[in-house]
């Protein structure tokens, strides 16, 4: 994992692989084989956005841990093509459940200098299960739960990306699977830097298969270029 | 307390916003949209049927836009709802805004009178870090149906805070404000937002002294225990928690001030481990890291070419020649 602060601008990546042959050597010493690699990558200015959230609970259902709204958010960002956010608390947190949390944070937003435009996502969050919202009436402003798969879905529906169709899992009301790179299978293997384990047989974030849900290259791909500079 | 009033009663857009529920328009909060909102709104893909205009005291249509109708899972829920949204100019004249389906005229709201806002207390320039109790006073006209106060918090060291929506609904406005994790310092204003229902008045306090919170410097990277080949360079970056210039974050190399700032990067650093560490006034932290020499630490004793290519093989599980 490069550090963020060096995918900047041109940068000269060696990778230096070293093999050890125990006792081959004669005399029964250990054998080295080395080998390097040297390549140039160029990185790509990608667009700050720093996320906002507010809790919020009701008669009915507790607010989600506040916890567990910056791990969903942390580990979101990491899934998407920007730097690593920063993530900040509203106040008052958790709010009482009114009908029109999300309403009330667009209207907070764009009263905000600096955070109506998407420099700046903010949402209310439910806790497990509570499902999550984007709307295009309230840009850059939405609801969802504590999840990392739900929270990329609605940072990736506000970058214009619609349902991905899924037969087992749903929803019905987007894009057709068989239009999409390998069926909105995710073919390579995704690495959870924050689990520090591997994600395999993932399907695309855009589907309703929360449990897998993961991004996908096409989907990369096309949020890539939505987000911009 | 002296404040200072920006008045932007004629903006020259609203974005109207609204959902459908049983075949009603239930309103939502409108808002003036910022110059990143107009560019980014986008158009309505299709004729949805649903439109709003501004009329003028003839009803005289002056601006039209279609609104966009989106019908829109709450998703992981069997929930759903019917949102309309529409980015309306307001051309000098218009006295009502009108939201329509086809020719059924749905809902409409008029254009309020002027009005200003004012602060109903003097504020102390100075403030406890405390929930301190606020009060506005509209004056002017009665807020009516879709008036709101946002509040915001602005410290010079830090980004605006927003502070809480009010529903304004009587000549005065009563908020709590919750002074307590504020980001402080001299030169903080207190800014209050009322949105009349179609125009935005922005009232900004005088400057504001609150207690600064102690600030504390966070090492982000490098993070301990990293290794760095020594033809290369240690990324330094560091936040601070609480309030206070970042300028001011001083990074020591081995018991050496060596750079300040909040990021920069470290070259020429002898192989071997090294203590980095980060100051902000009386408070340190530092990690350790270790310098490595690529060239030393992979002895060259072996041939360039891996026996993988060359040597005998040994198959695990099936020979290759078995794949078909």
């Amino acid at each position: 994992m490069l550090p963020a602060a060096l995918a900047v601008g041109e940068v000269t990546l060696t990778c230096y692989v070293q093999a050890r042959s125990p006792g081959t050597k004669a005399g029964g010493d250990d054998l080295y084989y080395n080998s390097s690699a040297t390549t140039k990558l160029r990185f790509h200015q990608r667009r700050n956005i720093r996320f906002r959230y507010q809790r919020w609970d009701s008669a009915t259902v507790t607010a989600p841990p506040d916890a567990s709204c910056r791990s969903a958010l942390r580990v979101e960002g990491t899934l998407l093509p920007i730097p690593d956010p920063p993530i900040d608390a509203l106040s008052p947190n958790p709010v009482p459940s009114n009908g029109r949390l999300v309403e009330d944070l667009f209207a907070m937003k764009s009263a905000t200098p600096g955070a109506s435009g998407p420099e700046e996502i903010w949402f209310t969050m439910g806790n497990f299960g509570q499902g999550g919202v984007a709307l295009p009436s309230t840009p850059w402003t939405g609801a969802t739960d504590p999840t990392r798969a739900v929270s990329a879905h609605e940072v990736a529906h506000m970058f214009n990306q619609s349902h991905l169709n899924h037969p087992v899992c749903g929803p019905n009301n987007g894009d057709a699977l068989s239009a999409f790179p390998d069926n909105g299978q995710v073919i390579v293997i995704g690495w959870d830097q924050w689990a520090n384990q591997e994600m395999r047989g993932a399907t695309d974030l855009m589907s309703y298969c929360w449990a897998t849900a993961w991004m996908s290259p096409e989907r990369w791909h096309r949020l890539f270029l939505k987000v911009g500079q | 307390m002296n404040a200072r009033v920006e008045r932007r009663r004629y903006s020259d857009y609203v974005i109207v916003r609204g959902r459908i529920e049983a075949d009603r328009f239930i309103p939502g909060w409108w808002v003036t949209p910022s110059r990143e909102m107009l560019e980014a709104w986008p158009p309505p893909s299709e004729d949805s049927g649903w439109f709003a205009a501004a009329v003028d005291q003839e009803d005289r249509v002056l601006a039209r836009a279609v609104a966009t109708v989106t019908d829109a899972d709450v998703c992981r829920t069997d929930d759903f709802q019917i949102d309309v949204g529409a980015l309306l100019p307001l051309p000098p004249g218009t006295a009502a805004v009108v939201i329509a389906e086809n020719d059924r005229e749905v809902y409409r709201r008029a254009v309020p009178a002027q009005a200003n806002i004012a602060f109903a207390e003097v504020l102390p320039e100075r403030l406890e870090r405390e929930s301190t109790r606020v009060a506005l006073r509209i004056q002017g006209h009665l807020p009516g149906e879709g008036a709101y106060v946002v509040l915001r918090w602005e410290a010079p060291s830090s980004a605006p805070w927003p502070l809480q929506i009010i529903a304004a609904e009587a000549a005065e406005v009563l908020a709590e404000v919750d002074l307590r994790n504020l980001p402080g310092g001299r030169g903080c204003r207190l800014v209050a937002v009322y949105y009349d229902g179609i125009h935005t008045i922005t009232l900004t306090s005088e400057e504001i002294e609150l207690e600064p919170r102690p600030g504390y410097p966070v090492l982000i990277l490098p993070l301990p225990g990293m290794q760095f080949g020594a033809d290369g360079c240690v990324p330094l970056e560091a936040e601070l928690d609480g309030d206070g210039d970042t300028g001011d974050l001083v990074w020591i190399v081995d018991g050496t001030e060596t750079k300040s700032g909040p990021r920069g990067t470290l070259e020429g650093l002898d192989v071997g481990r090294h203590v980095i560490g980060l100051r902000y006034q009386q408070e340190e932290t530092s990690i350790e890291i270790e310098i490595v020499d690529p060239a030393l630490s992979m002895p060259q004793t072996a041939t360039p070419t891996p026996p993988w290519r060359v040597g005998p093989a040994t198959w695990l599980g099936l020979p290759p020649s078995s794949y078909s």
